[in-house]
This record gives structure tokens, sequence and C-alpha cells, in this order.
């Protein structure tokens, strides 16, 4: 009866627990910041908060989240709204801005500024305040740091070669001139080692050049793409050039680099960028050279594109005032906006902050600091668009292509970018304005679905139990209930949701139950979505090629290592190892072995075997993948150990005695006795290669191009990047039809080539 | 027809005690020698180094005159029968008795038409499609011997074959498997630890303990004039009675039993075997029986004396009642002796005449 009474006391104690909770609790969630001091500050003015509001008898409490890593910024946010988390104040990155607005995701700020006496518009940088405002009034947030692109350069390195700075009004064709000068081979081993440029290469940063040629990314109402224009095609192939063609420019700056030191760092490179403000706090240690900073070269026209953090409040937070108050006296104060400024996370959106000498340093470099703030009258933020992420994503799979690999000519790569975002574009359109489904839906479908299940349980009910049959009924139902309440909570539950979800149109900003029907639309895309195709390609390859060659490597180990030794045994917990780690630290480790320079390379390269670019060749990567599952084979091999200790060892002798060499009683007496088990880690395997996630999520973000785009990964991407959770529900039943139907085939052929001991005895 | 001999063959483990200690064993062509010995006695290493499965750590492995030490078992031209069959569980009969043919490379026509053969041989024609699993206890077996004899080895080993079966089945089997060897001929060496069988199957019997071998001869003559005190417990069931007194100017000394011919004086251990225990009226030896046990065909008595026990057999209908007292009496003849210290035999006694 204990269980009675705990179940009873937490029933009693939910609403006392409610009743004593007087003091409010804010739920912020804030950018990590890199460095030690902004939390102190950071939680030191959360203190003064919360002290000014208990003094004016309103307790209140702060629960102050981090977003996590980079990765995950903008991911977090959604799961937290998604999941009804509570959530009162967070970071969004500025380009997420229009999806939240538009899914009515957030708050419209304005009345608290209208009735803020404090509150004043114009001691913030205009452009960052515009930005948060949409077409009617609104005003959802306020600006954390902000930065526009502009370009380092190494002065030391273009005196040394005896080239002049070039003035703020330079040109691509000064850079592609100072760049040739420059770009030598040091070493004299054959291979340029000194280059121009450090090219960085994700949307953000190769946009201004479209604009710089005259191109625009979105047409001006947003409807159509201009992606497919000379002028892009220009730009392309300009940094294609410089790239891939004159070898003038070195492709570390891609954003898989970037958190590492690069050429410029290391002095090699004349230029770095287009990046932002940020790098000036990493390279704060340079003492080998002279940096500086510049504007962007300009070509038809001077421009460059800006990158903001800003804090919003989502619509469904529960103190909102309590939110407009935090925000504007502690993530928009002087102080730790100052901060902000002085740590490198961007240039503050409150301009006596941005001008402040704790921001401008005079005695830090960069000297022309000012760059920063005059670029601003070129400088713009990327389109807003509700949808933005999606094309960003679709844009950033073809740079990809011509920047990274560079095996892509820039002209297909633009028209195929302007195809796939007009197309989605067009679908967009088409989606909006469908009808909302009753808020109910959903709980009905849940309720049936239960109904159901509990139906199918009970018409299946065998004959009736005697006595003592009844009392195991009743026990195990006892045993059962706890993981039954598991099972609907965490499997049945969610599986019915997505089930439904597949049929409907879902934002993860939108409250859950808020549904528009959208019939088999979801499943109807799939064939015509290349990113889907090309994913559902990559995924089978991967799973043809790494399930086989792991199932012959766990087996040929297992076989090695199956004789008793303490050698054997450490060689197989070294092989175990690594099925004991979390897939992200082995994504983790993995990404360093397999860089550019990384420890593979400097092997193979040590061989003479050369140097291959595996996660940055599309050809490449996928084996590299293999590679790395490979390494991971020590589970199988595990339980091939297990079978073979099973084999009685006098089938062994009797074959050795029957005078079958090692070869043939491998292949007629071992194998044989191990097929239901090579079933098992066949079927196991396919599960395990077509979910695979982590690795690519970690190593690629599914690059370069599409090529590591695994059919979980273009699902997460599809429901948490993309917030099309429908398509996202959809891709995950295909999945799961796909893996049941592969899995009923293995199971259906089994029976000609698994030799089961148990069946051989009925038949 | 083949000779197989050992010459020095040990065996030690690493860190382990010596299994094997220098054995020296002749298996004459066609000739049938049973290895017995209790668990443990080094028997089955003894064979399986024979077959290859085993290295020995010393010593040589010679078959037919040449010698085999460094030959795979595949390639010593010996088949073996092991104790749990060792069937490939997932090849049907005719698979199993096959395959050391397509090992071989014998053609696939050749090889149907020797499994056909031998199949026939040992009855198995309409099981060949059958796989193990559906096959019972003896059916198994004759597919074992099936295997072991369809390429015409120089040298059977039979590891235990028998001793997965029930009673029955083995004593059927037995004599099958004496009859096979009657008819083939083949040089075989028999691992077992049920004396029984090693009376009945072998030529000759290698009684084996501690790793060494304690008598080697013809299954009677072991039995008639066991060279220790261990193989006369060993040979014989039931088991010779071995009674543990002292000897005094040729005269034995147990309690109430006094028996003349000791041949030395000292701790000394008489031998008699139960079913040559005599009732004799009068004899001077009143025993009280304190078990008895009716077989049937016979009855077993055990009587106490002097803290041991002496057995005896009787007819079947013999009545004895467990309290009464009997009067029993040995004949010379029948008496061994050994060694108290050793176990060794002493001096004269039934089949000294023997050259073993």
């Amino acid at each position: 009866m204990a269980w009675k009474a705990l179940v009873l006391a937490t029933l009693a104690a939910a609403p006392v627990a409610g009743a004593v909770a007087q003091e409010r609790v804010l739920h912020v969630m804030v950018e990590d910041a890199l460095l030690v001091e902004s939390w102190e500050l950071l939680h030191g003015l959360t203190a003064e908060f919360e002290a000014r509001h208990a003094a004016a008898g309103d307790p209140v409490r702060v629960e102050v989240l981090s977003l996590g890593g980079a990765a995950g910024t903008q991911d977090k946010v959604k799961f937290c709204l998604a999941g009804d988390l509570p959530l009162d104040l967070t970071r969004i990155d500025i380009t997420e801005l229009a999806a939240f607005v538009q899914e009515g995701a957030l708050l419209d700020l304005q009345p608290y500024f209208a009735a803020d006496e404090a509150w004043d518009p114009a001691a913030w940088f205009a452009l960052c305040l515009a930005a948060l405002r949409d077409g009617e009034g609104g005003l959802y947030g306020l600006p954390q740091t902000f930065t526009p692109y502009v370009m380092y350069v190494n002065e030391s390195l273009l005196a040394r070669e005896g080239v002049a700075r070039p003035p703020d009004d330079w040109t691509w064709q000064d850079l592609e001139d100072i760049c040739r000068r420059v770009t030598r081979d040091l070493d004299g081993d054959g291979r340029n080692d000194q280059f121009g440029i450090s090219l960085t290469q994700w949307l953000q940063a190769v946009s201004p050049w479209l604009w710089q040629a005259g191109g625009e990314l979105l047409a001006e109402d947003g409807q159509s793409s201009r992606l497919g224009e000379p002028e892009v095609i220009e730009a392309l192939t300009f940094l294609h050039r410089l790239l891939h063609v004159e070898h003038l420019a070195s492709d570390d700056g891609s954003f898989a680099n970037q958190l590492k030191q690069g050429l410029f760092q290391a002095g090699r490179t004349a230029f770095y960028g287009p990046v932002g403000y940020w790098e000036r706090f990493r390279f704060r240690d340079i003492e080998e050279f002279e940096w500086d900073v510049l504007p962007l070269p300009r070509h038809r026209r001077a421009a460059t594109a800006v990158a903001m953090g800003c804090y919003v409040v989502p619509r469904t937070a529960r103190h909102p005032d309590l939110a407009y108050a935090y925000l504007t006296e502690v993530v928009g104060s002087l102080r730790y906006q100052t901060c902000m400024g002085e740590i490198g996370n961007g240039l503050p959106g409150l301009i006596e902050a941005a001008r402040s000498d704790a921001v401008r340093n005079p005695g830090v470099p960069p000297a022309s600091i000012d760059v920063f703030f005059d670029v601003l009258a070129d400088a713009r933020f990327l389109p807003t668009l509700s949808n933005w992420r999606k094309i960003e994503s679709l844009c950033q799979a073809e740079l990809e292509g011509v920047l990274l690999s560079g095996d892509v000519a820039p002209a297909d790569a633009a028209a195929r970018m302007a195809r796939k975002a007009d197309a989605y574009l067009a679908q967009e359109r088409a989606r909006r304005g469908r009808g909302r489904l009753p808020g109910f839906v959903m709980q009905a479908a849940l309720a049936l679905s239960l109904l159901l299940l509990v139906g199918t349980l009970l018409l299946r009910r065998g004959p009736a139990p005697g006595r003592l049959g009844l009392r195991e009924e009743r026990a195990a139902g006892g045993f059962l209930c706890l993981w039954g309440i598991g099972f609907l909570h965490f499997l049945f539950g969610p599986a019915v949701v997505s089930l439904v979800l597949s049929f409907c149109e879902w934002s993860p900003l939108r409250p859950f139950g808020d549904l528009a029907w959208v019939g088999t639309e979801n499943y109807g895309r799939l064939p015509g979505d290349a990113t889907f195709v090309t994913s559902l390609r990559a995924t089978t390859l991967y799973a043809l090629l790494s399930v086989p060659l792991s199932l012959v490597l766990a087996l040929g180990l297992a076989l090695l290592l199956r004789a008793e030794s303490s050698f054997a045994s450490g060689v197989r917990t070294a092989v175990y190892l690594p099925a004991v780690l979390s897939p992200v630290i082995v994504a983790a480790v993995w990404r360093y072995l397999l860089d550019d320079e990384g420890l593979l390379n400097g092997a193979l390269s040590g061989l003479g075997l050369g140097a291959p670019r595996w996660l940055k060749e599309p050809g490449l990567v996928l084996p590299a993948f293999v590679l790395m599952s490979l390494w991971a084979v020590g589970t199988q091999m595990l339980v091939f150990l297990a079978a073979l200790k099973a084999i009685d060892p006098a089938l062994e002798e009797a074959a050795r005695l029957d005078g079958a060499g090692a070869w043939r009683r491998l292949v007629h007496v071992i194998v044989p006795q191990l097929t239901p088990v090579i079933l098992f880690n066949l079927i196991t395997g396919v599960i395990a290669a077509f979910q695979v996630f982590a690795q690519p999520y970690v190593m690629t973000q599914g690059g370069p191009g599409d090529s590591s785009r695994f059919l979980v990964l273009y699902l997460y991407e599809s429901g948490f990047r993309h917030l099309d959770m429908g398509y996202a529900s959809a891709i995950a039943w295909v999945l799961f039809a796909l893996l049941g139907v592969l899995s009923l085939v293995l199971l259906r052929t089994s029976k000609r080539w698994v030799h089961d001991a148990s069946r051989s005895y009925t038949s | 027809m083949a000779t197989l001999s050992l010459r020095g063959v040990s065996k030690r483990y690493p860190g382990g005690a010596e299994v094997l200690s220098a054995i020296d064993l002749e298996v004459f062509a066609g000739e049938f020698v049973v290895l017995v010995g209790p668990s443990g006695c080094g028997k089955s290493t003894l064979l399986r180094i024979v077959a290859g499965l085993v290295e020995a750590s010393a010593g040589e492995v010679w078959i037919d005159g040449a010698r085999v030490d460094d030959r795979e078992p595949g390639e010593r031209d010996v088949a073996m029968v092991f104790q749990n069959y060792a069937l490939y569980p997932h090849m049907s009969v005719r698979r199993n008795l096959g395959f050391p043919l397509r090992n071989a490379g014998v053609s696939k026509a050749e090889t149907e038409a020797r499994v056909r053969r031998v199949a026939e041989s040992l009855g198995l024609s309409e099981l060949l499609d059958r796989k193990p699993a559906q096959l019972s206890g003896g059916q198994m077996q004759r597919v074992a011997v099936g295997r072991a004899i369809v390429r015409e080895p120089k040298v059977f080993l039979f590891d235990e074959p028998l001793s997965n079966l029930d009673a029955q089945l083995r004593e059927d089997l037995r004599s099958e498997l004496k009859a096979l060897h009657r008819r083939l001929g083949i040089t075989t060496l028999y691992v077992t630890h049920d004396q029984a069988e090693a009376m009945t199957l072998g030529s000759r019997i290698v009684v084996l303990d501690g790793g060494e071998v304690l008598q080697s001869g013809a299954p009677l003559e072991v039995y008639a004039r066991p060279s220790s005190r261990f193989v006369a417990g060993f040979i014989g069931a039931p088991a010779m009675n071995l009674l543990e007194g002292r000897a005094e100017g040729g005269v034995f000394r147990l309690g109430p039993l006094e028996i003349r011919g000791a041949p030395v004086s000292g701790p000394v251990i008489l031998g008699i075997r139960p079913e040559e225990v005599v009732l004799e009226k009068d004899a001077g030896l009143e025993l009280a029986i304190r078990e008895v046990e009716a077989l049937g065909n016979r009855t077993l008595l055990t009587c106490p004396i002097e803290g041991q026990s002496l057995r005896l057999t009787l007819p079947g209908g013999a009545s004895s009642a467990v309290g009464t007292t009997i009067s029993v009496a040995f004949r010379a003849r029948d008496l061994h002796w050994f060694d108290a210290s050793n176990g060794e035999r002493l001096g004269v006694g039934r089949g000294d005449q023997s050259n073993f």
C-alpha cells in the first residue's frame, strides 16, 4: 500500500506547492558568453534586479538559461516554444525574427515602450531598431549586439611584400592585384603557403559580394529570387576564380573552420573576410604582426551585411511585464551592453556603449575601429522572410559546391539556387492562407488511437485464464503499468502526434494544436524535393557501404580476438571503447582526425599518399563517414564474439579432422552457425545506418553541398530549422516505412540462409 | 592397416600440473585398444594429441611409420568420433557424411556414391536428408561413425562415444561398433571411463591414471592379474574388495580374519573379488550383513569388518536379511596381495603365469 500513499501524497502536495510559490519566476535565455566577466556582470545585474523587485514587495526570481553552442543557438528556443516550456525573454538571431513574428510567436513590445518614460529610441542604432520592427509599427525587442562585415588586413605582411595598404574605397580589382602579388611559396616546396585572402564562405559572408556586384538575393516583394541573375554569377565567378582557379585565396575561412586558428592568425594571408567584429576579440593576442580592419572592397557599389542578435519576448511569456523590465534594465543596460562590446560579442546596439572608450579601446587594435561605424551606411540585413532559414540552407548547399569543393560551375550553382528558392517560395505562398483545424483535433486523435489500442488489446485477449492464470495476469498488470505509462507517454503518444502532424502544416513556433490540414501534400512533396532525394540517396549509399563493411570487419575482429589472452582482451576493450562514447564526442574527435591538416592526413601525407580533403569534397565525405562507422564496430564485434563462444568447439575440431582448411572451416562451419547473429547485426546495422545523425550534425552540418545531409539530419532541419514540423513528420514516417519494409524483406529472405536451430527441430 | 605409436609423449600445461608423463604406447595394425581410466587421468588428452587437436609438450606420434606431430589434424589420416558427436547442425546427414570427402577434393559424384554406401551399411539411407536436430541419439551416433569411416582413415579415434546414450542403446551400439571393427579392421584407439565398455570392446586395454600407464594387456588378463591396487579397484564390477591389515609370519590379520600365505610382513592389502568370496558353514569367519542389494540375477551383500567392508555376490535367488550373520571363506588362489605403501602387486597369485 506504500505506493498508494505516495500517489496520494503527490496529489495532495501539488496545490500546496502552487499556493506557496508567491514569488514570480522569470525565465530568461541568454547567449553563452565566452568570458567569465560577462557572466559575473549578468548575475550581478540580475541580483540587483531581483533586489529592486523584492524591495518593492514583488519578489522575483530570475532563471537564467543558456542557449548552448553556436549550432544549437536557434534550436533550443524552438524546443522550448514547441514544448510549452516557460520562457519569458530570449535571445534570437535577427534572421529568424520574421519567422517568429509571422507565426505570432512574439509579443509586440511597442505598448510597453510607449508606456515607458525612460525609453529613448534615439539611444539605439536606428539600423538595428528598424530591423526589429514590423511594417505596422510593432517593435519586438532590443539588440544585444550587432556587427557589419568588414575586411581584416595584415599590415605587416603587406609592408613586407612592399604593397601599400589599400584605401577605404578599394575595389575587387585592387583586391585581386594585391592577392596576386602576395601569394607565394615561402618554403619552396612547390605549393603556395602565403595567400592573398582567407575567404569566408557562409551565406551572410558571401552576400556582400553579390550586392557589390549589383545583385540581389530576393526580389523586393520577397516573392521570387534573383539568385540566377548575371550579377550573382559574376560575384560567384570572381570568388571561385580567387579560390579554385588562381588559388590566390585559401578556403580555411569556411564556417567549420571558423573557430580554429586560421591562416590569417598564423600570419599567412594578407586579408581575412568578410567577417565581423567578433574576430577582434580572437585576434587580440596576435603579437607577430600588425593588423587592422578595412571596409569591404567595392565593385559596382559598396555594400556589406550586418549580423545581429536580439532579445525578444515570446507570446507565451508568463510575465511579459517583468520580461520587458529585464530587457531594458539588464540586457539593455549600458553596463551590460558595454561589457558585451568589450568582450567581443559584437558592437553594442546602444550607441553610448558602442562609442564608449571601453569598447573602442584606443590602445588596442584595430586602429581603424571607426570602419565598423563608417560602413553602416552601406550595410544591410539579410532579407527578412518567414522561411529565410530554408532558403539559406538551400543556397548554402549550392555555395559549398562553388566555394568549398570548387567543382561546381558558378552559373550552374546560381541557376540551381534560384530554381530551388523559387520553388520553395511558391510552395510557401500556396501554403499560406490555409484554414486552421479546430484546436481539439490533436486531442481527439490521441483519444481515438488510445481507444483503438485498448480495444485491440481486449479483442485479442485469449481464452479466459484459470485461477492461477488470473493471479499471474494481475501481477503482470502491476508490473506493466509503470512501463505502460512510459510507453503511452513517450512512444505511442508521440508516434500518433507525428502521424497526425504528417498530414498537417505546423510550425513549432505556434501553439500546439494550431494545425492546418494539408492532406497528403507533405508526402507528395517528397519526390519533388531535390534535397530529400539527395538525402535519401546519400543515406542509402552510406548504409550500403557501411553495413556490409562493418559486418565483415566486426566478424574478422571477433575471429582474431576470440582467443583468451591478455593481449586479445586488451585489444577487445580498445575496439569496444568507441561504443561507450557518446556519438557527439566521437564525431568531435573525428572532425579533428579528418581535418585537412588532421592526424589522418598527417599520416597519409607522411606516407606520400597526399592529403584528401575528407570533409570538404562531396565525393570523399561519404567514405569518411563510412570509415568512421567502421571505427565503431565494437558492439557488433561483441555480439559476434558471444556467438562464437557459444559454438561447440568440437564442431571446429571435427572440421579440422575432416580435413577442412581455415577458409572452408570459416565458410562451411563457423559462418553458418553465426547466421542468426549476422541477421541480427544486419538488421540493427541497417536501422542504425539509416538513423545516423550526430556525426553529420557535428561534423559537416550536411555539407559539402548536400552530400552528407542524411535523412535524419534533414528531418531535424526540416522540423526545427525550417519550422516545417509536418514535413519532418512525413519524412519520419517514410523512414519508418522504409526500415519496416527493409527489415521485413531481410527476415523473409533469412529463412533461406539463416541456420535456426529451433526451427529445424519442428520442420 | 596402420600402426600407431606414441613415444615418450608428455603434456604439461603452462603453470599447471603435468597431465601426461612420458607415455609409450604401441597400437598394432588392426588392433582395438581401449584407453580407460577415471576422469582427469589424461586419456582424452592423449587421444587429442594423436588427433592433432592438442600439441604434446614432448614426445613423438607415429602413424604407419611416419612421424605426424607436425601435421594438421586433417593431414594425419585419422578420423574421430566425439562424445557429443559434433555433427554440423546446419548440414543434412548427406552433407555431414560428404564433408570430409569434399574437403579432400573428391568429386561430387564420387562423394554421393560413397556417402550412399556408408549410409546403407549403417542403416542411415532413410535419414540422408534430415538435419542432425531431427535425429535420435543413436542415429546421431551412427552418423558420427559414418562420417569417420567414409573416407577410410588409417586410424579411428573414439572419445567416449557412447556416454551420452542410455543404457540399452549403449549396449546395442557397443556390439555394433565391435562388429564394425571386425568388418573394417581399422586400427582403433578408444577412450572411455566405463570399464564394462573397455572389457567388452578392446582387444587390449590400457589403464591410465595420473597421466601414466598403469597396466596394459588383454581385458581378461588385466582382470585376472591387476598390476596395482588402483587397477584392481577400477577393473571389474562390483569392484574388488581391498582389505587393509597386517601380516606377520605369513599370516594376514584383520580382526577376526586370519589368512595364511601373505607374501610379506607388516601392513599389507588383501584383495578378493566379491564373486569369489564363498559361503561356507563354520569356516571361522562370521560376518553380520549390513546391506542387501537384490539385482535379480544376483544379490550383493555388504558386511562390515573392522571398520572396512567386504562385499560379496550371491546367486539371484539367495535370501539374506540385514542383521543376520553369514559365514564366509576365501580360496587361496583367488587372493591378490598389494603393497600397502605404494599399492603395487606383491608375490604370487592367480594369473602369475601371465606375461604381463
